[in-house]
């Protein structure tokens, strides 16, 4: 289990997150936050390359920076900007990084394939990186990621530059996965946590704003959202979520406690929770 | 009164067949019991870190070819770049040989100087930086052990470099104080590169140093004959004991580079 005890992170004068307490365990955990929230420095603590100003991050009891090279031997992290060598092939690149993760060389072999076939590169397997379009790269990123077979994986925006077919195959994956261990991801991609996080981990102002299932969140706004005709006035009570193309032209999609006459209620989605907490 | 007395009797009883099951307790074996006690003390103290060992054992885990792995190319260019350079060196050696340990002082480090910041630049230009410091083998004790790799590559280079100028100048001084000079030089550098690694964030700490020794060697070649005669002031074994306390010092450092958790992200936030 992975505990999140009053951490807060400071970078001189600037909080960049404040008082954050969280408690995960096996499951698929989404963080959901705008930019400059504070998501990416949650994540890079959690990976050990920053450290708390404040408060402490526990796994099973003991500080992971205590736990050193032990507690990242059982961690698998796929940066927002995944690096990789140009001149290597995918096949290389994860040897050298089993070889970092002290993995037995046979059994990284083994895995090495599984992982290559697991993410659809097995074709490619000898061909340098350099040729990888930015979806086949991802992948890469992914399958390092798995590789040491980790109790703990941090996935920060894992489906930038996948294709739709890709994600739904990236989804399942991740699925499959979190039955034995925690998945902690973080993405714009409001869809893609929508069908696959357990639990929804919100930041605003830099403070922890809810950790919930999706289904509690988006009880939050139930009997709150509908659609409007775009040519009726909005009340000034009314928040505006988006609009879309209806059979009976364009529509709002709005939330207000005192919906107009025409207003067909619909039911609230992830991505209007979203709209509708950062931007109120 | 009777009751009293029956209790008494019954706790007489009660202490002799605890007594005699006392006796049939198996104390552990000497053997079992020292187990026990070296068992609580590993727990309790944590095993001591010694470089010694954690180097080897990391270099025969990862192999030569994945300590230089994605980086070759960086080494090569080190090398070609350190040729060149000598190249320069010894043809100006050879037009001004009252230069010999300036020229000597300011570019012995070159090598350990290009060496660290190409791999280190290629790395962040890779975005593998971050990648790498949250595996198991981190980067930073990848880096250590690079280091001490580059630090005896440059000895060599030092050495090569301070016999080729000791030829090329039979007349002038020995190759025992060029050699004093150019470890002195090299150490001095390397030191220096640590302490501003445990100062700063990397990879910005990688940067000040290699600055203020271009800095250094400008100032020094633009003294000239001044520089020569500092450097002629100060004896050989003044050198030689500065670069031999330099090496010491130097593994010091790396030892705590080694095993000192630093934060390894480069990129921050977005504020």
């Amino acid at each position: 289990m992975l505990s999140v005890e009053h951490v807060t992170k400071k970078y001189g004068t600037f909080t960049a997150l404040e008082d954050i307490s969280l408690t995960f365990e096996n499951g698929v955990y989404g963080l959901l936050a705008p930019n400059g929230a504070g998501k990416t420095t949650l994540m890079k603590m959690l990976a050990t390359l920053l450290f708390p100003t404040s408060g402490a991050i526990r796994w099973d009891g003991r500080d992971i920076l205590e736990m050193d090279e032990n507690y990242r031997g059982l961690l698998g992290y796929l940066p927002q900007e995944f690096g990789y060598y140009k001149n290597q092939t995918p096949r290389q690149f994860l040897r050298y990084i089993a070889a970092l993760q002290r993995m037995e060389k046979k059994y990284a072999e083994e895995k090495i394939d599984e992982l290559l076939e697991l993410v659809a590169l097995s074709g490619v397997r000898n061909k340098k990186m350099r040729q990888f379009s930015g979806g086949m790269i991802q992948r890469v990123g992914i399958a390092q990621a798995m590789l040491n077979d980790p109790k703990l994986l941090i996935l920060d925006e894992p489906t930038a530059g996948l294709d739709p077919k890709e994600r739904v195959r990236f989804r399942s994956l991740i699925h499959g996965l979190a039955k034995d261990r925690i998945v902690i991801l973080s993405t714009h991609i409001v869809s893609d946590i929508e069908t696959i996080a357990s639990q929804v981990i919100m930041i605003r102002e830099h403070r922890l704003y809810c950790c919930d299932s999706p289904a509690n969140i988006c009880a939050a706004l139930r009997g709150k959202v509908f659609e409007v005709p775009a040519e009726l006035p909005l009340g000034a009570e009314t928040f505006l979520l988006g609009e879309r193309q209806g059979g009976r032209g364009t529509m709002l999609r709005v939330v207000t406690d005192c919906p107009p006459a025409q207003a067909v209620a619909v039911e609230p989605g992830l991505e209007d929770a979203f709209l509708y907490i950062y931007g109120e | 009164m009777r009751d009293k007395k029956a209790v008494r009797e019954t706790d007489r009883e009660t202490a002799r067949i605890l007594t005699e099951d006392e006796w049939k307790v198996d104390f552990p074996s000497l053997q079992e019991r020292e187990a026990s006690i070296r068992q609580i003390v590993a727990a309790g103290l944590p095993a001591p870190r010694r470089m010694w060992k954690a180097v080897p054992e990391l270099v025969r885990t990862l192999g030569i070819r994945n300590l230089f792995f994605g980086v070759e190319d960086c080494v090569f260019l080190a090398v070609l770049l350190s040729v060149l350079v000598s190249a320069g060196v010894l043809s100006f050696a050879a037009s001004r040989p009252s230069m010999l340990a300036v020229l000597l002082f300011i570019f012995s480090p070159l090598f350990y100087m290009a060496l660290h910041l190409l791999t280190v630049w290629k790395e962040v230009m890779a975005h593998t930086y971050e990648l790498l410091m949250a595996c198991r083998c981190s980067l930073r004790q990848l880096t250590a052990v690079r280091m001490l790799i580059f630090g005896g590559m440059s000895l060599c280079f030092s050495m090569a470099l301070s016999g080729c100028l000791s030829w090329w100048q039979s007349d002038g001084p020995g190759l025992l104080r060029l050699c004093s000079i150019s470890f002195a030089s090299l150490f001095l550098f390397a030191c220096l590169s640590l302490a501003a690694e445990r100062k700063w964030p990397a990879p910005v700490s990688c940067l000040p140093v290699p600055a203020a020794w271009v800095l250094l060697g400008v100032s020094l070649l633009l003294l000239g004959e001044r520089a020569e005669a500092l450097l002629g002031g100060i004896s050989t074994m003044a050198f030689a004991l500065a670069g031999g306390g330099g090496a010491a010092l130097y593994f010091l450092m790396l030892k705590h580079y080694y095993f000192t958790l630093r934060e390894g992200a480069i990129a921050y936030a977005v504020r």
